[in-house]
């Protein structure tokens, strides 16, 4: 597995919608993510990525959110 | 036969059956040298049977530039059980059903909340409403994983 597009998102805000520019991989990958949010992802269309930022774990704001789409399709 | 491999000054790549490596896009790529690598770099496990407000922080052997991947796992070590696993952040909390030789029943709740930051996993236990008894021995599961991004 490896990563084809990678971000943070710097002073996350809770309930907000944070999209980004990403290949198209023709299927919807596996998404990663690190940091102290619930965070939600979607696709709505092919190249965009859009993380749904839902809270913040320990209530204290700036901590980042890093991101990755990677390769991998996920399997059923 | 279509080109699957090249390798030569702009890195290395592999692209799908039926996909010449020379044109494929990114979606066509099964390994190219411009993807960034996911790498393990540490791996434990850290007992949550405390009662205690403060979050717990356990760094980290070295800060990254920002919040790592993060694997969590739920494990009960009474078991060997292990239960829901999450990326970055996990929140579980269960109840337990206690009846005293009076009759009276009690739910002994237990929230274990654990999150990482760039240097370190912080963890909170509570357990609340328990008199008589303790919570069962929890642990959380944690793979860290160094990148390149």
């Amino acid at each position: 597995m490896q990563i084809v597009a990678s971000g943070v998102i710097y002073g996350p805000s809770n309930f907000t919608d944070y999209d980004f520019t990403v290949p198209d991989l023709g299927f919807s990958p596996i998404v990663l993510l690190g940091g102290s949010h619930a965070c939600a992802y979607s696709f709505p269309n092919a190249t965009t990525l859009r993380i749904r930022v839902l809270n913040n774990a320990y209530g204290a704001g700036g901590n980042n959110i890093t991101w990755a789409v990677t390769n991998q399709r996920i399997l059923h | 036969m279509t080109r699957r491999m090249v390798f030569d000054s702009s890195g290395f790549k592999v692209s799908k059956p039926g996909y010449d490596v020379l044109t494929a896009g990114p979606a066509n790529l099964q390994f190219s040298s411009d993807f960034g690598q996911l790498a393990h770099f540490q791996t434990g496990e850290l007992d949550c049977n405390w009662n205690e407000s403060p979050f717990r922080t356990y760094s980290f052997a070295k800060t990254f530039p920002s919040p790592p991947i993060v694997h969590l796992q739920q494990v009960n070590a009474s078991n060997d059980v292990w239960e829901a696993g999450a990326a970055g952040h996990l929140y579980w909390e269960f109840r337990q059903t206690y009846t005293d030789l009076g009759g009276t029943t009690y739910y002994p709740l237990h929230v274990v909340n654990a999150y990482v930051t760039a240097s370190a996993i912080m963890i909170q236990s509570l357990y609340t409403d328990s008199p008589a008894i303790h919570p069962p021995l929890y642990r959380l599961r944690y793979t860290v994983m160094d990148y390149n991004l």
